[in-house]
């Protein structure tokens, strides 16, 4: 299964390199068995994607450590949800996991379109083609998940222990979502630009695949600073850490788009700035990834660095090329046009009002942060007390239950249980863990991670983090107290909620009118008030 | 070397499925279009809906005075357009004329009510919409009423309204 996989990743480099070829030349001949050809091509290439990802997902199932991506990223021991999550946890797994993503959502739109739009369609196809054909020019060549090493180690080195959350289990996949998804617009941007059909048939296309990718880019982000809430010990959600700001940038691009989007539908206008969105969007998802694997700037997400950030910089300037002279070929295709469209459905409209009522909500929390309180280094002796006041003005107390150590999965903890009254009222026990984790013969992997405690609450998070044992059993603790977060959180499933709500399948279908249509001529008018 | 073997046949598979269409017509090969269809003819109704709203959206403070000028001469050039694309292409006159006089014959017909106006029961004697007394007869001795929303009969007295 696992050379099947291997192979299935070559024969599929050749068949996203057929569907660019023949999809481009069938819609430059208008030869349309070279564009069924192509769209084949696409279809192919999904299906072997699929068979490479089923080989690298049983290589790390079934601990096949000769593969330097399962030694590198996996351990024996290793829980089986974070094994098949490693999947996307290194540099290759997770170029061949944006590959995946990209195959099916190029076989899905092909598949989509196959009645409609059928004169952008091959240029469509074709760029769709040259990214995967990038992508897995990248993954054969330069990075490969199938790279074997020269002997086979006993154990692998496991995975990096800030990883090892639930929330990164699903924060990468639904980023990576959001950064796929920002391809498919850019296909259509291009062929709509090559064909010079700027009309709005390209943004119907375009305009559900750019609200699913703005989606999932914000749950995506949500549960990145979720993950570093509850992860890192930062005390904070956002850092400004490079790795976050470039996945903000996209999201900025796109959030302007699904916006101004409207006006193009609506109006015909802001068509060059509705194409440049796309476009840039796309680009600085690109960008991103550039800047994560290159690893040029150091950051929370070095994770995943290796050399093929060369690759995708190429990449990158060959895009701006290509856009930009598009664009600038086409700007007179591009001026605003009389054109008028239907008002936007009610649906739309209500899912919006949530999705902005989310957003209200995380600003709201955003700002509570302001008001944080933060005790650095408390050090509490067992049975010793620590007193604070929150910014509601609300006495707290921490009392010291003792430290405690145990084994537990893959790890050594080292754990501490706080018992807590606001006010003089009890409110129950918060404990934080410093966690060493071992491979399967008890040797340490990584640096010690920390596991933070929070007693969340509608008005604030208490907020608890161990940052270690000082002599035999005094905890050296961090206390602060974080308003409203959890508010960011409501406000990002509000978000979530308002964008199925947008996106959910409408029947296409138009309410018969019922009544008459009467035209009155002036000289009618005045019999007619009779 | 089964694996092999397998991923070879999967290599052939795949390259036969993908050059199935260039050797064989494909009856389900899908066919381009015409590039640049004919172009939607505005309706009327949807130039007017889109001039209401721009004029909302200018009130709102969300198009300036420039853009609104601009949309409206543009929208106004549509309306033109899409009357005259009618009055070619369109409804013939005569059957409008006629549509219209139907309706006219049917509204005349039609009681109409002072304050909710003309209704649409031809033989009403009350609004359904108020319940005021429709002008026209009593019900009891036949008399004529001729004032509006009367509420007793001025012959037998009868009340009228409800």
């Amino acid at each position: 299964m696992i050379l099947v996989g291997e192979l299935a990743l070559w024969v599929a480099l050749l068949m996203a390199a057929w569907c660019a070829t023949v999809s481009i030349a069938g819609g430059k001949l208008g030869r349309a068995d070279l564009i069924a050809s192509g769209e084949r091509a696409a279809y192919a290439t999904v299906a072997l994607v699929i068979l490479a990802s089923a080989g690298l997902w049983t290589a790390i199932l079934t601990h096949d450590f000769s593969l330097k991506y399962v030694a590198s990223f996996t351990s024996a021991n290793l829980p089986t949800v974070y094994l098949i999550a490693s999947f996307w946890g290194g540099q290759s797994g997770s170029l061949l996991f944006w590959t995946l993503l990209l195959a099916v959502f190029t076989a899905m739109t092909v598949f989509g379109n196959r009645a409609r739009n059928r004169a952008l369609m091959p240029y469509v196809t074709g760029t769709l083609g040259v990214l995967l054909l990038f992508f897995l020019a990248t993954l054969c060549f330069a990075s490969s998940p199938y790279e074997r090493l020269d002997w086979v180690p006993a154990e692998g080195r496991g995975m990096n222990p800030q990883l090892q959350s639930p929330g990164m289990a699903i924060h990468p996949p639904n980023l990576y979502f959001g950064f796929v998804a920002t391809h498919v617009p850019f296909a259509f941007v291009i062929a709509a630009l090559i064909t010079r059909q700027l009309d709005s048939e390209w943004l119907a296309a375009v305009r559900r695949w750019a609200l699913l990718s703005w989606l999932f880019l914000t749950i995506g982000i949500v549960l990145g600073m979720w993950w570093a809430y509850v992860e890192l010990g930062w005390g904070g959600y956002w850092a400004w850490d490079p790795v976050e700001n470039s996945s903000l940038l996209p999201w900025l691009t796109q959030t302007a788009f699904l916006h101004s989007v409207m006006i193009h539908e609506k109006r015909g206008m802001l068509r060059k700035w509705n194409v440049t969105l796309v476009a840039a969007t796309f680009l600085l998802a690109i960008l991103g990834t550039f800047i994560t694997r290159s690893g040029v700037i150091s950051s929370v997400h070095a994770f995943a660095t290796s050399d093929i950030g060369s690759w995708f910089l190429i990449f990158l300037i060959l895009g701006i090329a290509v856009t930009a002279y598009l664009v600038t070929t086409r700007l007179r295709d591009l001026e605003a046009r009389a054109h008028l469209e239907s008002m936007v459905s009610n649906r739309r409209r209500y899912g919006g009002y949530i999705m902005h009522a989310g957003i209200v909500l995380m600003f709201a929390a955003f700002a509570g942060m302001a008001f944080r309180g933060v005790h650095g280094d408390v050090r509490l002796g067992p049975g010793e007390t620590f007193a604070a006041t929150d910014p509601w003005g609300r006495d707290w107390t921490f009392t010291n239950q003792g430290v405690s150590e145990f084994a537990v999965l893959n790890r050594r903890v080292t754990g501490i249980a706080l018992a807590t009254t606001m006010d003089g009222k009890p409110q129950g026990i918060i404990s934080s863990e410093k966690r060493q984790h071992v491979d399967s013969r008890g040797n340490a992997t990584f640096e010690p991670s920390t596991e933070v405690g929070i007693h969340s609450s509608a008005k604030q998070d208490v907020y608890v983090v161990l940052a270690g044992v000082v002599g035999d059993n005094t905890a050296s603790l961090s206390i602060a107290f974080n308003p409203l977060v959890v508010w960011a959180w409501v406000g990002g499933a509000l978000i979530a909620i308002g964008g199925l709500i947008v996106m959910w399948p409408q029947a296409d279908r138009r309410c018969a009118q019922s009544g008459y249509i009467v035209r009155l001529r002036p000289e009618h008018a005045s019999l007619a008030a009779t | 070397m089964i694996p092999l073997i397998i991923g070879t046949v999967i290599a052939l598979v795949a390259v036969a499925f993908v050059l199935v269409p260039l050797f064989r017509h494909d009856p389900l090969a899908p066919e381009l279009d015409l590039p640049g269809a004919l172009p939607k003819v505005a309706e009327e109704d949807d130039v007017t809906g889109a001039l209401r709203e721009i004029e909302f959206d200018r009130e709102t403070g969300k198009l300036s005075d420039a853009d609104y000028a601009a949309l409206k001469s543009r929208y106004t050039g549509v309306a033109l357009d899409a009357m005259r694309a009618a009055e070619s292409k369109g409804i013939s006159p005569d059957a409008a004329d006629l549509a219209e006089e139907a309706v006219l014959r049917y509204r005349r017909r039609a009681m109409t009510c002072e304050a909710c106006g003309p209704r649409p029961e031809p033989d009403a004697l009350y609004c359904s919409g108020c319940g005021r007394y429709l002008p026209g007869r009593c019900s009891g001795c036949n008399a004529a009423v001729s004032e509006p929303a009367a509420r007793f009969c001025p012959s037998c007295g009868r009340t009228l309204a409800a």
